[in-house]
């Protein structure tokens, strides 16, 4: 960045004419004088009216220049004193120059003096000149969105509000919205840089009225905290709020000020905002991705497990109807053939053995695939589940509640799985809330410590809960009672925690809603 | 044609060929066993075979490849398919290549029955 550096000049400039004419009027009043004083014999002190000289000349000359006038001047009297008393100085008469010579010595000191205050104040004056345009460069030109802007009739506003006795106003605004609206229009901006202008459109020019209504979002929260700062005599804000722009988009920005002790200050407060829009838009979509990722890496495992798994099952099953529908034959035979029969029943079993063994490995292969447990804080993993399926449940308008119970924080699982686990629940709690039109959408996840044994995580919702018949079979592979789901999520599930030495269940709630409890076996240094 | 007419059974997998041959000697038939397209292809006197059972999927030569080999160097007895992959492209690649039949894993016993009948003339 650039900034211009001009000094400027100090004062209003005196012309050269004016200065001759300051100088011929001093050097003509100088001649006078010392005509009087030396050639007409009137008693007074004639030679005090130098000072009028020295006042003339003063206004065009130097320091040293003021110094040797009132030296010639002194000089003056005092010949002019020597051609007329020099034979009898009489004391009256040497009294007058001691006076005419002190009035010029006072005179010349005070000159001097004033002009020395006078080039500090130039130079003050300079400077200040100097950072001001320097601060409006910085302004101007910084790629930060700035304004500057006039709060001081919020602050009496609010100011107001405390004196009248209101102690919390975020409660206060919650009783009477309208307040928020009404600072809004009491807000006036004075100025504001190149980039504000850009950030906002053409409505980041400032309105004839300087009013900021039109650039903030409805019920933005945001403004509210920034009052409650000015409320709590705070002495910085910093915030993410809405802005609507001119073509009518939201813009995410970051917002900062400093709010100053001075009351009087309020007039001129610079907001700094950085536009966060694009950044929070690629985070959201990242997670989104994320989500969906996850999302497709277990429809595809599914996927591919049941793929897997039923052409390695088929085999041994072909063999076994077969088996079985040949021995059929061997019976019918009269007399049944019951060496065949033995040779058939013996296959079958061979063949029902080689099913349940596929099965068997699949399952260890699914318990086995990751080993290792690590600590995991359940914070955290419900943090990054509950971010993870923002999307969802912004979507559907879900909110969340966690509560962590006494030392149930962390647990020694495969974060893989039991994020896996949440997740399956979790959007199951949505869909069954979205499907069944549940006025109030809300998920409470709740850990708790159950004796000294486990923890249980759990998923509650507040939809219809799960029926009778559905309860029974909620477990079970392939059981589903969504129209286009696979029913394999919670039977998968049940077997990851089960395979760790957990459980997954089931139950209504009292209240309504479906419980599903995670429950985590304790390892020793869980806290 | 030998009075006892002969099937040929070619499977990979074992259990599934013992399956069938018990099943094609309870109907009163001779069978032959093959683990392999190419084993079958081997088989000095094919004309002895009456018919095939051939599953689609196997290591080697598919069965779908094998009917097209037996349809160039005759004789090719009639064929049956069996597989677990009944998908329609399979299906009509099979039937478009002569085959006599196409069945499912696992296989409708019935209809193996008439379709074996069918393949030896007896349906």
């Amino acid at each position: 960045m650039r900034i211009n550096h001009l000094i400027t000049p100090a004062a209003v400039p005196a012309t050269p004419s004016h200065h001759f004419a300051a100088r011929f009027a001093a050097f003509i009043l100088a001649v006078t004088v010392f005509y009087v004083d030396t050639f007409t014999s009137i008693e007074s002190a004639i030679a005090v009216l130098y000072v009028i000289v020295l006042l003339l000349a003063a206004e065009s000359l130097s320091r040293k220049g003021i110094w040797a006038v009132s030296f010639v001047c002194g000089s003056l009297a005092i010949v002019s004193y020597f051609g007329t008393h020099s034979f009898s100085p009489d004391f009256p008469s040497l009294l007058r120059l001691a006076v005419s010579l002190a009035a010029l010595l006072i005179t010349c000191s005070l000159i001097l003096r004033n002009d020395r205050s006078r080039s500090d104040l130039i130079a003050s004056h300079a400077a200040l000149k100097d950072s001001e345009r320097r601060y409006r460069s910085i302004f101007e030109q910084s790629r930060v969105a700035l304004w500057e802007r006039d709060y001081s009739q919020v602050r009496s506003f609010l100011m107001g509000l405390k004196a009248t006795g209101v102690i919390d106003l975020r409660e206060y605004a919650a009783a009477r919205p309208e307040i928020i609206s009404h600072c809004v229009a009491l807000i006036r901006t004075v100025a504001a840089n190149a980039a504000a202008r850009d950030l906002l459109g053409t409505i980041g020019e400032i309105a004839p009225d300087g009013s900021m209504r039109r650039y903030l979002a409805p019920n933005d929260v945001t403004f509210l905290e920034l009052m409650v700062a000015i409320f709590n005599e705070e002495n910085s804000f910093e915030g993410k709020g809405n802005l609507m722009a001119a073509d009518g988009q939201t813009k995410l920005v970051l917002m900062s000020m400093t709010l100053p002790d001075d009351s009087s200050k309020f007039d001129r407060i610079i907001v700094g905002m950085v536009d966060i829009t694009e950044g929070e838009m690629t985070q959201k979509a990242l997670l989104e991705a994320q989500a969906e990722l996850t999302r497709a890496s277990r429809a595809a495992t599914v996927g591919a497990l049941s793929a897997s798994l039923a052409h390695e099952l088929n085999q041994p099953l072909g063999a076994l109807v077969v088996n079985a529908q040949t021995m059929l034959r061997w019976m019918d035979r009269d007399p049944p053939d019951l060496a065949a029969i033995r040779r058939s029943a013996e296959r079958m079993i061979r063949d029902s053995k080689r099913a349940s063994e596929i099965i068997r490995n699949t399952r260890s292969l699914l318990s086995h695939e990751v080993q290792i447990l690590e600590r995991v804080g359940l914070p955290e993993l419900i943090a990054e589940t509950r971010a993870l399926m923002d999307h969802d449940l912004g979507r559907e308008d879900v909110t969340v509640d966690v509560t962590y119970g006494p030392g149930a924080r962390t647990v020694a699982a495969v974060r893989i799985e039991l994020q896996q686990v949440l997740i399956n629940l979790i959007s199951n709690a949505i869909q069954v809330m979205a499907e069944k039109d549940v006025p109030r959408r809300r998920i409470v996840i709740e850990t708790e410590r159950r004796d000294n044994r486990s923890t249980v995580i759990s998923v509650r919702d507040f939809g219809p809960g799960i029926s009778d018949e559905a309860m029974a079979r909620l477990f079970e592979p392939f059981f589903t009672t969504k129209a286009t789901g696979m029913g394999m999520g919670l039977s998968i599930c049940k077997s990851m925690m089960e395979a760790r030495g957990g459980d997954l269940s089931a139950r209504n709630h009292t209240d309504g809603g479906a419980v599903f409890e995670i429950t985590i076996p304790m390892s020793e240094n869980d806290d | 044609m030998s009075p006892v007419p002969t099937i040929a059974i070619v499977d990979d997998d074992q259990a599934m060929r013992e399956a069938l041959d018990d099943m094609v000697k309870s109907c009163g038939y001779e069978s032959r066993l093959f683990s392999s397209a190419e084993e079958f292809l081997s088989l000095e006197q094919r004309d002895s075979i009456d018919c095939m059972l051939l599953d689609v999927k196997m290591p080697g030569l598919s069965g779908l490849e094998l009917q097209a080999q037996l349809n160039t160097e005759p004789p090719k007895p009639p064929i049956i398919f069996m597989t677990s992959y009944h998908d329609e492209r399979t299906r009509s690649a099979a039937m478009e290549g002569g085959a006599l039949a196409f069945l499912g894993k696992p296989v409708e016993f019935d209809c193996l029955i008439a379709a074996l009948e069918k393949a030896l003339g007896k349906g």
